[in-house]
This record gives structure tokens, sequence and C-alpha cells, in this order.
């Protein structure tokens, strides 16, 4: 029962934590953008007005004028249920969410989904694959080379190799991604003309599934090349770093002084023993890259959640904005969450302290 | 030895073939005119297809694409800071952009002390803005600069006098000393350099858009003033959406700002008293301060936070703004002195200081031919699309954004992106003149006013049709109706040469249904279609309408309550209040009944809502046909409809009132597999009557991306199409060297040329027949004017009498304008008229014009001398011989 209770604990822990992350973000939201939706209504109305007027020279009284003014107004506020009581809103909002009905995008901004639906479940649902076979990928690619790397250098700590590694690590991971993006697209896309500048296909995109598949990879290749550039040193470290510090332990002298194969001291045991560190470390860049990068995914217009996030906020569309801050929030808390149910599966101390 | 016969034909066969090779070149020669010409086309439209690619706001990537011909042409504005970045052959066309100006919050804030609050300060504030430095130094020179919002458009020539009278101009001093008298006389205190109000730091605080490169450095520039002024100045920085909701939807007495700079589109237009109504006057909800009638942007009483004299001036605003918008005056004269009035009120409120209005360039590759710049538009409009080209069978161009709103006639098409691109796939009716703005006929359909009085005189045949809204009925008028103007409207010409994208004719049926659409979404609550939002854009039109008449199977007599002094602004005025739908897309109401109908089934059982603000409200999607979601339940709604072969119920009512058979079973059916065959080719229901049929329309890529595609239906012959429609509109300038002195018995000469730049081009050109106008004013009274036409290569002369004005320096303001091309910038300059008994100076002679000289043809030239040679040397050889 210790693993179950353990794992019971920690999922009702994560959900207590999910619903408590959006209802502070509800509440402290809420006055914001109420206060927006309000205030612009009187914009719009005064520049329906205008146009009305430029349109027919149609007779009004200060009457009509205010009525129509007025009626543009409250309907605006209807809209978005704003004239609803605070805690009725509240409460519609956690029952959606507990339904994962995330409600409908702002009408008036132009986010829709693949299919031209406003509801923010489609939206997300038509951008997050993007993110995914840009970001995840650009993360597989990342941890392997890491860990290949990360490896390498401690197998041969002391060497110009691994001396190499923290300077690579500092150097590309102070660079910003978009910065490296930027310089990626002056160079091999405006300079030689060897890639795309950005987007995800080319127009009109091909028809044929795999030259359609082809024009994807074609069109990821400089962004992945910057995730890479940036993520790989840092991650190689990462990994130099705990290998290094499992290969000071003792069990290591041991199995050295039984002249165990040195490939087997680190590939069987070191690894075993550093494994719950790393898969935490995997778990959370997998698990971060499905949010995206907002910079560059904006630098090369890649559609995916970084770029939705982007024009959410320039749009003012606060449901989408909610949407997307949950949907992130669920799988970053989902991603630790599994990453502690597999520590606790690989590291038993960690359970047996929780009980 | 050849024989004389021989030696001859040896001599002459040269010359013969020399002379034939010579005619050959000449026959392939290109004229020598300094314009190339082209083919007239004979059919529109001239691309057979276009790609729009959508950059997604990334204006950076959209340019480096045009820099790079990835694109021909990018459909937005190029800002100031990337002109230098553009390739100098490229072309540029310049388009009226954006009125920028001041606004002053005149209310006694609730946080502090606000100086504005004081005619006087916001109204010194016209002396420190700096117009000339905000046009020369911020808009690089694309602009002009203006004092009152009236800047290029043909209203602005009425309001010279008014401005001069008035004498603003920079000076600092005597901003300083009047700030200086009225708030010491408030009770501030003015302390080594710096103004205190009882014992604080008078602070003002100034809103910047930190999202627009031209607002935020003349910002910079106009706190720097501020401070000078003494006053310690608090910084408000924000977006858009900030500014909508702090400086337009807040109460202004609580809310942070009392200096914001705005930038207004939408400035252009022939008669446009609706800019000065809505700027000047509180009742059109565009004011942050209270009349005796109307609120501060509709909704907050500042009477008890102004000062009285302010709410008594912006009564009388109010006022006069509604004598303007109800045409309340019987003729032109009356209606230009009430815009004076109110252009004056403006002014000496000063709660908004104009600065002017900014010219940005939209550009294009050198290789593009056909765009037509409007000045109301800017270059991507219907009329460019009949004949943009870039010599290829495919053209590629590049927008901001395909579309920030849905495609639907009765709420939609609201925002400018979703139009640009929609304008492609219906004709307009109306077309405004690309140079000035005034309405004309565009080959669509032709009009004839039969009546436009002030007065409501003209009498309503009682078989005319009329809505009545308490029981959603149409009826006949009835016995002793009279209205103010009638128009009869032929569609002949749509008829006979346009068709709907999938085929179907266009017939009285459609143009009909759509009346009876627009009554139901806007007039009648109780329609299962009704929606709010339509009701605040279309109901007071509609209700304008005194009823209409199908006179035969292609016109409608239309009879309207409204007036106004020119015959063909009613008549405009009149064909959009019975056909209020499409927005603000012209021609955007034109689709086929059979679309209507399913968009009205579809909104009726709440699957999607006309509007965003009711799709919001129920949770449904905005009504799009081009949503994928919206396109598949139109489809299922038009399969169904044609199973049962419905005739819609507004089309039978129509026909019992009209006594026309408009539809029978069988045509309907026809009509609805016609539009079910449309919709499952191309995936999209926007089916119109452009040129263009949207055969693509893709939002699920990156780029986003839409592909238009030649309408073969779009039969409409250019030589329909009235030539001014599709010209582009000439940038005039004055050239001259103004006089410096005169006497009061000679009239004062000006001479000097109108030089003409055609959109897309930087080469200026004599202009023959514009109108020059100059205007003389002593101490801002205006003493004499006079116009007169420029002659050949452009060249004018003018002469200004000059009696009573010895010893006088007099201003005189001049202008230049054609009938195509109105944007007025007027050059000032001063003289002194001396008395006769002082020598003058003679005046200069004008600065040199620019002549157009045909190039020589070098080609010819050296031909001819060949010819000559061989001819002489054929000569002599036969002659030796």
């Amino acid at each position: 029962m210790g693993y179950l209770s353990f794992a019971i604990k920690k999922v009702i822990s994560y959900i207590l934590a999910l619903f408590g992350t959006m209802a502070i973000l509800f509440v402290g939201t809420y006055p914001i953008y109420t206060t927006v939706i309000v205030n612009s209504a009187n914009f719009v109305a005064a520049e329906t007005l205008r146009t009305l007027q430029q349109r027919s020279h149609t007779p009004l009284t200060p009457e009509q004028i205010q009525q129509i003014h007025d009626q543009i107004v409250n309907q605006i506020i209807a809209s978005y249920g704003l004239n609803k009581p605070f805690a009725v809103q509240f409460f519609y909002f956690l029952k959606n969410l507990l339904t994962f009905n995330l409600g409908y995008g702002y009408t008036n901004a132009p986010i829709t989904s693949n299919t031209g639906s406003y509801a923010v479940a489609d939206i997300i649902a038509s951008y997050l694959p993007n993110t995914i076979l840009l970001f995840t990928t650009g993360t597989i690619i990342v941890i392997i080379l890491g860990l290949v790397i990360g490896l390498l250098a401690a197998r041969y700590a002391g060497s110009v190799w691994d001396r190499l590694v923290p300077v690579v690590a500092v150097v590309h991971s102070s660079f910003p991604t978009w910065w490296i993006g930027f310089l990626l697209i002056a160079a091999l896309a405006y300079g030689v003309h060897l890639f795309p500048p950005g987007g995800i296909v080319s127009v009109p995109p091909p028809k044929n599934p795999v030259l359609y598949a082809l024009d994807v990879l074609y069109h990821m290749a400089l962004p992945l090349i910057s995730i890479i550039i940036v993520g790989v040193g840092g991650f190689a470290y990462v990994v130099r770093s705990l290998v290094l510090s499992t290969l000071s332990e003792d069990f290591v002298i041991a199995l050295r002084a039984r002249a165990i194969p040195e490939r087997i001291v680190l590939f069987k045991h070191v690894m075993r023993a550093s494994s719950p560190s790393i898969v935490t470390q995997v778990l959370l860049a997998l698990t971060t890259s499905i949010t995206g990068s907002l910079t560059t995914e904006v630098v090369f217009q890649w559609p995916g959640m970084g770029l939705l996030t982007w024009e959410a906020i320039i749009q003012n569309d606060v449901p989408v904005m909610l949407g997307v801050l949950y949907v992130t929030t669920l799988v970053l808390l989902a991603g630790l969450l599994l990453g502690e149910l597999i520590y606790g599966v690989l590291d038993p101390r960690i359970r047996v302290g929780e009980d | 030895m050849l024989s004389r016969k021989s030696r001859f034909l040896v001599a002459v066969l040269p010359i013969l073939i020399v002379l034939s090779l010579l005619g050959a070149l000449l026959a392939v020669t290109a004229p020598t005119s300094a314009q190339t010409s082209t083919n007239s086309p004979t059919k529109y439209p001239v691309t057979p297809e276009i790609y729009v690619i959508s950059y997604s706001g990334n204006d950076q990537a959209g340019i480096q694409a045009l820099v790079h011909q990835d694109i021909a042409f990018y459909a937005y504005q190029v800002p100031l800071s990337q002109i230098s970045s553009i390739p100098s052959n490229f072309q540029f066309y310049y388009t009226p952009a954006l009125l920028y100006d001041v606004l002053f919050n005149p209310t006694n804030v609730s946080y502090g002390f606000n100086p504005f609050m004081f005619q006087q300060v916001r109204y010194a504030m016209n002396f420190i803005v700096n117009r000339t430095y905000f046009v020369d130094s911020i808009l690089g020179g694309h602009g002009i600069p203006s004092v009152t919002m009236y800047t290029g458009e043909p209203d602005t020539q009425y309001m010279l006098p008014l401005v001069e009278s008035m004498n603003i101009h920079y000076n600092f001093t005597y901003a300083n000393m009047t700030i200086y008298k009225t708030l010491t006389a408030a009770g501030a205190q003015y302390v080594n350099g710096k103004w205190y109000y009882k014992g604080k730091p008078i602070t003002v605080y100034v809103f910047v858009r930190t999202d627009t490169n031209v607002r935020q450095t003349y910002a910079k520039y106009l706190i720097a003033q501020l401070e000078k002024l003494g006053f310690q100045v608090q910084e408000v920085p924000g977006n858009l959406y900030k500014q909508i909701s702090l400086v337009y939807g807040s109460n202004p007495v609580n809310a942070t700002w009392e200096v914001a700079i705005e930038a207004w589109g939408g400035v252009y237009a022939y008669y446009d008293e609706g800019l000065a109504t809505s700027f000047v006057a509180p009742v059109f909800g565009n004011v942050p301060a209270s009349s005796n009638v109307s609120l501060a942007y509709g909704s907050f009483n500042t009477t008890n936070d102004q000062l009285p004299s302010l709410t008594k001036q912006l009564s009388i605003a109010d006022q006069i703004a509604l004598r303007l918008a109800n045409t309340n005056y019987t003729n032109f004269a009356q209606r230009t002195e009430l815009l004076q009035q109110l252009v004056e009120i403006g002014l000496n409120t000063s709660i908004r200081v104009y600065l002017g209005m900014g010219l940005l360039p939209y550009v294009a590759i050198p290789n593009m031919t056909g765009l037509v710049n409007n000045y109301i538009q800017g270059p991507l409009n219907s009329m460019s699309y009949l004949t943009m080209s870039d010599g290829q069978p495919v053209l590629k161009i590049g927008v901001r954004h395909l579309s920030q709103g849905a495609w639907n006639p009765v709420a939609g098409f609201v925002d400018s992106y979703t139009d640009e691109l929609a304008a492609a796939t219906v004709y307009p009716w109306v077309w405004s003149y690309n140079g000035n703005g005034y309405p004309s006929p565009d080959g669509a359909i032709t009009w004839k006013v039969v009546a436009d009085s002030p007065v409501a005189n003209v009498s309503v045949p009682p078989d005319a049709i009329t809505f009545n809204p308490s029981n959603g009925e149409f009826q006949y008028v009835g016995q002793g109706n009279f209205a103010k103007s009638a128009v009869i409207v032929n569609f002949a010409p749509m008829m006979q040469y346009l068709k709907f994208a999938d085929g179907q004719n266009i017939t009285m049926a459609d143009l009909l249904y759509q009346i009876y659409i627009a009554y139901m979404v806007a007039v009648y609550p109780n329609s299962s279609i009704f929606d709010p939002y339509a009701q605040s854009l279309y109901s007071t039109a509609l209700s304008q309408v005194v009823g209409f008449k199908v006179l035969n199977s292609t016109a409608i007599e239309i009879w309207t309550s409204a007036w106004y002094p020119d015959p063909n602004e009613i008549a405009v005025s009149d064909i959009g209040d019975l056909f209020p739908l499409g927005y603000a897309l012209p021609g955007g109401n034109m689709f086929p009944w059979t679309i209507y109908k399913a968009m009205a089934v579809i909104v009726s059982e709440k699957k999607a809502a006309w509007s965003s603000s009711q799709a919001q409200s129920l949770g449904v999607d905005w009504l799009s046909v081009v949503n994928p979601n919206d396109v598949n339940m139109i489809l299922s709604v038009l399969q169904q409809l044609q199973a049962n072969k419905t005739i819609p119920e507004g089309i039978i009512e129509m026909e019992k009132l009209t006594n026309m058979t408009l539809l029978t079973p069988d045509e309907a059916v026809q009509d609805y597999q016609m539009a079910i065959n449309f919709i499952k080719t191309y995936g999209n229901a926007m089916i119109g009557d452009g040129p263009y049929i949207l055969t693509k329309y893709s939002t699920s890529t990156s780029p986003q991306y839409a592909v238009l595609s030649a309408n073969p239906y779009f039969n409409l012959p250019p030589s329909a199409i009235p030539s001014q429609v599709l010209q582009n509109p000439m940038t005039v300038t004055l050239s001259f060297t103004p006089p410096v002195s005169a006497t009061n018995t000679t009239p004062l000469m000006i001479t000097g040329t109108v030089l003409g730049t055609s959109a897309g081009s930087s080469e200026a050109v004599g202009v023959q027949g514009a109108n020059v106008t100059a205007l003389v004013f002593v101490n801002g009274k205006l003493m004499a004017q006079n116009s007169t036409l420029s002659g050949p290569n452009g060249t004018f002369t003018l002469y200004l009498p000059t009696a009573n004005l010895q010893n006088q320096v007099a201003k005189v303001v001049m202008y230049v304008k054609t009938t195509s091309s109105v944007l007025i910038n007027p050059q000032t300059f001063s003289v002194y008229i001396a008395p006769s008994t002082v020598t003058t100076t003679s005046t200069t002679t004008p600065t040199s014009t620019t002549s157009v000289s045909a190039p020589f043809n070098s080609t010819l030239v050296i031909a001819l001398v060949v010819v000559v040679i061989i001819v002489i040397a054929a000569v002599a050889v036969a002659l030796r011989r």
C-alpha cells in the first residue's frame, strides 16, 4: 500500500495545486479584464456612431444617439457575461475547468482554430501539435545529444573535451534563442537562400503527403538548429555534473577495484544511480517543451503555443490566455507528478520517506 | 563588264534592301514618348491568379519579403523607419493615412490639479505643438500639417479663412505667457521655473503609446515642451488596448491621464461633416467632456467637474452637430457655414489640438502595374483587383492579416483586412473617386435622382412598399406619404454583365430578398434572425426609407426622408439606406438569395450568430462563409432546402406585393445546386459577383494564405467602367517663387508651375487644367482671392487685387487641386504691399518648369546615316562605270 498511498497523495495535492493556481489566476485577472472590456465598449460605440455618420445622412436625435450608444455598450457587456455577479462567474469558471470546457475566445480577436472555431479548446488543439512537433522533437534531439556529450565528458573527465563542455554550455545557454534565430534567418534564409525565413509550409503547400512532410521538415530546420544550439550545451553540462558526482561514490570505486570494465561501470551502474535525477530533468524538459517558446515561435512564425500566447496577449484575448495557462499548468503539473511517481519507483527511499 | 542596266541594278538593290530593313526597324521600334504605351485589356481581371500571403502582423517579415521580391506588393503602409530600406526603384503609393492630434482632458480631475481644465491653457497648446516639426521631423516630410481636423480632403479649403483668422502658429513665448497668466489667476505658483499648486508640483500625466513609433517619438518632444513650461510630467505608457480602456473607456475625472496623442484612420471623404461632429460635439460619444444634453464618451456626466463655459460651448457644438448630421439646412452654403462654426468651437475649446495628416507609402516592386491608389481605401481595392499585375500569371501579394473577423454580410466584414481580401470577390455598386472620394457609378448600376428637397414634399405612390415593424410584414405605404428624396436605381448592367461566382444569374429575387433580410435582422425584434448589433447598425438607416417600388425586372425607385444638397450624394445615401448590408465592404451585400437563406436558417437555429457580440453571448460561432464549420452547416442546409424545393417566405411576400414572379421552384432547385457545387469545389461559401473567386482560404498553415482565381462569370467590359474609376490620382504641388513686394495699384502677379507626380512614380510633370487658388489675408482677415487654371506644361499666372492694401503685409495662402485629385496642402508666403510711389522690385521669374520631351531615337539616326552613305556609294559606283 506504500506506493499506492504515496501516489494517491501526490495526485490529490497536484489537483489541488492546479485548481488553486487557476483560482488565483482568475481572481487576479478578473478585475483587469472586466475593466478592459467594459471600458472598450464605449470606444466601440463611438466608432460605430462615427462610421454610421459617414455611411448615411440619417437624421438622429440626441436620444436616438444615446440609445444606440447604450445598446452597443450593454450588448458587449452582456455578451461576456459581465452583467452577472462575480461569484456566479467564478463558480462557472471552476465548473468549466472540471469539464475541460475552456469557453470561447473573444470574437473580435482573429484567433481561431484551423476549422474557424472560436472555442478555446479547439484553438489550443490546433496550435499544440505544431509545438510538440518542433519543440518536443528539438528537446529529444537535445536530450540525446546532451546525454552522449555529457557522458563522454564525464567519462573523460579532465580532458580537453571535458573542459570544453562547461564553456560551451555557459556560452550557448546565454544566447537568446530568438537572437540565434535572427542570425540564422539573416544568414541562411535571406543571405544564401538555403532555408525559408519562417512559417511551417510553403505557399502553396505540396499536395503530395510525402512532399508535404518534407516541406514541413524543411521549414523546421532553422528553428530546430536554434533550439539545439541553445539547449544542448546546458543539458550536456547537467548530465556531466550528475554523472561525475555519482562517479565519485564509493560503490564505483569498489566496482573498479573488481576490474569491471569501465563501460559497464558507466552505463550499467553509474547511469542507474544517476537515472532518477536525469529522468527528472528529461521529464521536465519534455513537459516544458509542450509549452513552446514564445520568442522562438514569433521569430520563425511557427504556429505553436508560444505564438498563440503572443497573439492572445496582443489581442487581449483573455479566455485564450487563461486557456493556454490552464493547459500549460496542467501539463507542467502532470509532468512533475509523473516525475515524482517515476522517482518513487526508481528510488524506494522516496516513498519510504513519505510513509 | 556589266551593262549600264546591270550596274544600275547593282547600285539600287542595296538601297532597296537597306530601305526595307529600315522600314522593318521603324515598325518594331518603340514609340518615342516617355510613357510606354500598353495594350488596353479586353477583359478583367488582368491577372488569372493571386496568392495573398499573411504575415500575421509581422511587418518586418512582410517588408523583407517585398524587398527580396518574394511578393510583388505589401498591403500595409511601410513605417517611416523602414522607408530607407526600400530600394529606390520600387514604386511608392502615398495615401492619406492617419490624422494625428493631441487630446487634452478638460475636467477637474479628482487626483490632482489639471492645468488643462482651463480653456486658455488648452488653446495655448496650439502654439506649442509645432506642426512643422511634427511633419518634417517625425513624419519625415510625409505629411500635411494642419490646425483643424480637415487635412487634405475637399472640406479643407473651407477652413482656410477660419484658420488664418486665428493666426495659430508655433510661438512658445506667447503660449508660456498665456499659461502663466491663467494659472496664476487660478492660484498656482511659478517658482524657479516650476509650477506648484497648494505647495505640490503640478504633475501632468501623459499617456504614451508604446506600440507606435510616431506617437512615441512625438510624445518625447511634447513632454520636453511641457517640462520647459514648468510642469512635472509623469508618463503613462501603454498600448492600444490600454489607451482604449484608460483614455476612452474611463471617466475622465478619475482616469489618470491629461494628455494623449491620438491617430485616426478613415479621415478622408468628399463630404466629411462626420469628422467635425464626431471630434467636437460630445453627442456622438467621442469627447471627454459633457454638454447640457450629452455625456462624456456617451457614459459619464462631467458637467460638475468642468468649467461652465466649456459646458455652454459644447452644448452649442451639439446643436450645430445635430443640424449637420440631420441635414437641417437648405443649401450647401449653409452647410459650409455650420461646419465652419463647429470647427471654430473645436479650435476655441481645444480639447483636440490637431497636428496633421500622415501620408504613408504603400510599396510595390518595379514590375507591378495596375495598382489604383484610392485616398479612402488605399491601393488594395476593388479596382486594383481588376487591373493589377506583375506580368506573371500568378501574382503574389502580402497582407498583414487575412482577416480579423467574420465574413458575413449582416454584421461581418467589420475589419479592414477582411474587407481588403473580400473586395476581390464582390463588385461595388458605387465607387468613391480615387483622388477625391466623390461618389461615382462604376459600371454596375446607374441612377437617376428624381427629387431632392429639404422639405418633405415628394409624394410617394400608394403602391410603394414599406415595412411594418409591428407585425414584421411588408405592405403598401398607402395614401398621404411624402419623402424628401426619390432615386431610381437601374441594376441592368450588373444583371447583364455579372453573375454570381457559382454561375447563378443576378435577379430581382436576390435584391429583394436581401432587403427582406435587412429588415428582419435589424428592425423586427420578433424575427428569429434578429440581431441587436445589426439593429444598432442598420435600423436608423432603414427607418428613413419611406417606400420603394419595383419598376421592372431591373429597376427600383426609392423614397426616403433624407436629403442632401448634392444629388449624387443623396442617391448613394438612399441606395445605402435600402441596401445597407455589407457594413464596411462596398458590394459586401451581394450574395445570392440561396446563401442568405441558408445563413438565416443557421442563425434562426442558434447554431451561429451574425454579430460577434451575439456569438459571444450565445457561445456559438460568429457566422463566417469561410469558416469550415459554418460552411459545412451552410452546405447541409442548402441540401435540405433543395430537397424541399424551398422558396424563402421573403421572396414569396415580395412576389405578392410586386405582382412579379421572382422565382419558380425549378429555378430554386437549380440555384441551390449551383451553390452546393461551388461549396463542394472550393470549400467556402463566399459567392460574390466580383472579379475573383476565393478558391482557397487556409488559416491552418503558417503563413496563412488565400488564393484568388479569376471569376469566369465576371464579364463587365472595360468600356462599361468609367475611366476615372481606374485612374490613379496625381499628387499635385505648386512650384513658384513668391514675390516679396507689390504695389497697391498693380495686381499682385504670381507665376509658377503645377507639378504632378503619378502614384507609383517619382517623376514630376507639368499638369494642365489644375485649379490654383490664392487667398490674401491681412491681419487674419480675408481681403481677396482668385483662382485660375494651369495651362500647357502646368504653367499658371494668377493675379490678386491689391487695392486698399497699401502699407500692409499680406499673407497669401495658395493651394492647388485637380478635378480628379484633391489633397490640399496650402503654401503660404508674406508680401509687402507698398504705395504706388515706392519702386517695387521686379518679380522673379518662376522656377524652371519641367516639361516632357520625347527622347531621341539614336537607332533611327544611325540607320539613316548608313542609308545615305550606301546611296552615295552606290551612285558613285554607277557613275564611275
